[in-house]
């Protein structure tokens, strides 16, 4: 079982609020799948290479040239040269 | 009007019907049948009409392709340009895609007609489509239960008629299962296989887009339409594996079919793969001794990646936001507000198997438990041209049944899992339904990028719907 505080700790690091009563049940879930996954640690993996991508590639290199974006339709709202974004400061 | 592409294709061009008309029934029945499925999320009613008006005018001119004029639905974590692509999440409600993804691209330069959006479980993290933040999709052979998921949609849209194929995306098993509690083929290409690009990740090194269809020959069809090596995603290749096909020997892992696997399921499923006996196949017993390993391997690397992929979700580049006193409260509070709770569970189990001190022992091992797993497949391959075994542990179980409990749906992805960890095509093939009248699969494995030999050896049993 995970202790809350790490339940809390981890949320924190996600950037997540958890109310206060939904504490419980997440510590619950998250431990049983924890302890479930815990079985890993029986294996034996001396040697054994780590492997992030299933199928072997090769770095896709191009030639460097700029090329042209038109992002214009990504743009919500523009006033002459500036891009109009939502408030993320309070006013004082 | 469950057609194959085949017989659509040769319906449409030799005038039997139009595409429009076409177009039209599948919209009917989508308006009669959708209400009571919720496979849709969005209907493109004005806009599919005057594709299929477009694919009417190539057909005329005989530009046609396979797919033209065909009515499909695509999962709704597939951007098509300017329309809605929610992923299932409240977060991206009304988030509109600015570009098409690289499959949607090749379909529409084929003449496809896109009827709609189809449900899924947010994010695609789910068992069953109850994730999904706009309700869930019911299983139409008996709307008591779920569709599978995490592509429950795709995979109820095409079982119910509502559409001549569709594609769905498959992480841990959201196509192959789906297709086997819906009755219908679907198919998990080899990764790198399909390009990615334009598909909302949700665990990048196991994502990979595939068809549903009614028959092995329409999957093989729309995979043919979607495959290929694409500039916009670097993991995507063009290489053809070993595609030779003498005599066939099918290996039975032992492990597939222990404990935890339903009586009647195990029973069809060991009827199937003595048809290929009867057929002459040669069957052999083999060993996967790391498969009780793969479903705790695939759920740390899953969330880990999905933990690193969804951060871009902070309220200023996409979709839902919810304002606050600090650039950090932002993000907390829109995060907070727009994920769905199995959505912030696996962040969360990411964020921890990834964190300081516990890195190590769940993340770090379970990179190295990936490669034994992957191994064990190279070395029964060695051995034998395709695995089979069962989809799903379990028939398609009632809604409800599971969500409280979420281990337990974790492991309705048992099968699935491994070979997503190990990058392999794997297809779901329906069989003859259960007592109760409930559809199951047949899982049918082969070797990297040998697609080919996987739709062979697919086709060579009568199935029921061919």
């Amino acid at each position: 079982m995970i202790e809350k505080q790490e339940v809390l700790k981890i949320a924190e690091l996600s950037k997540l609020k958890i109310e206060e009563s939904k504490i419980d049940k997440i510590q619950k879930d998250l431990s049983q799948i924890l302890e479930y996954v815990s079985d890993l640690k029986k294996l034996d993996t001396d040697n054994i290479p780590e492997m992030s991508h299933s199928v072997t590639i090769k770095n896709v290199e191009r030639e460097d040239i700029p090329s042209k974006y038109n992002g214009d339709n990504l743009i919500e709202e523009k006033q002459d040269e500036y891009l109009v974004v939502k408030k993320i400061l309070k006013d004082e | 009007m469950s057609k194959t592409i085949k017989e659509i294709r040769e319906d449409l061009d030799s005038k039997k019907y139009s595409s429009e008309e076409l177009t039209k029934d599948y919209l009917k029945r989508i308006k009669n049948e959708d209400g009571e499925i919720h496979a849709f999320l969005d209907v493109f009613e004005k806009e599919a009409l005057l594709e299929a008006k477009d694919a009417d005018e190539r057909i005329k001119k005989g530009e046609v392709s396979i797919l033209t004029g065909i009515p499909c639905a695509i999962k709704d974590n597939i951007l098509i340009k300017g329309k809605k692509c929610t992923a299932g999440s409240k977060m991206l409600e009304n988030y509109i895609a600015s570009y098409d993804a690289s499959v949607v691209l090749k379909l529409k330069k084929q003449g496809v007609v896109f009827l709609g959006k189809t449900n899924m479980d947010e994010f695609a993290m789910g068992s069953s489509t109850e994730n999904s933040y706009f309700g869930v999709t019911k299983n139409p052979y008996d709307l008591k239960r779920v569709p599978g998921g995490s592509s429950g949609g795709s995979a109820a849209a095409l079982a119910a008629e509502m559409c001549a194929f569709s594609l769905g995306s498959d992480t841990g098993g959201s196509i192959r299962q789906p297709a086997s509690f819906c009755d219908v083929v679907g198919l998990k290409p080899t990764y790198g296989s399909v390009s990615r690009s334009g598909l909302i990740a949700y665990a990048s090194s196991l994502d990979q887009i595939g068809p549903f269809g009614n028959c092995v020959a329409d999957v093989k069809t729309v995979f043919d339409a979607i495959k290929g090596k694409d500039s916009l995603d670097s993991t995507s290749l063009n290489i053809e594996g070993e595609n030779n096909l003498k005599n066939i020997r099918i290996g039975i892992p032992k492990e597939y079919f222990e404990e935890g696997l339903d009586s009647e399921v195990k029973e069809t499923v060991l009827n199937a793969i003595e048809q290929y006996r009867e057929r002459g196949a040669e069957i052999v017993e083999i060993s996967l001794p790391h498969s009780k390993y793969a479903l705790a391997c695939y759920y740390i690397i899953a969330t880990a990646e999905a933990s690193a992929n969804l951060s871009r979700f902070d309220g200023i580049r996409y979709g839902f936001k919810e304002l606050g006193e600090t650039l950090n409260d932002i993000y907390v509070n829109t995060r907070t507000n727009g994920f769905g709770e199995e959505v912030k569970k696996r962040i969360m189990l990411g964020t921890y198997t990834l964190s300081s001190g516990y890195y190590d022992a769940y993340y770090k091992q379970a990179l190295k438990a990936r490669s034994l797993i992957k191994k064990d497949f190279e070395e029964a391959f060695e051995k034998v041209d395709a695995i089979m075994g069962p989809v799903s542990p379990i028939l398609p179980f009632k809604i409800g049944e599971k969500t409280e409990d979420p281990l337990s749906m974790y492991l309705a992805d048992i099968y699935t899992t491994p070979i997503n960890l190990a990058g392999l095509p794997a297809i779901s093939i329906p069989l003859e339904l259960s007592k109760e009248g409930l559809p199951q699969g047949l899982h049918i494995i082969t070797s990297h990028f040998s697609e080919e030999k996987l739709f062979k050896i697919a086709s060579l049993i009568q199935w029921k719907k061919i």
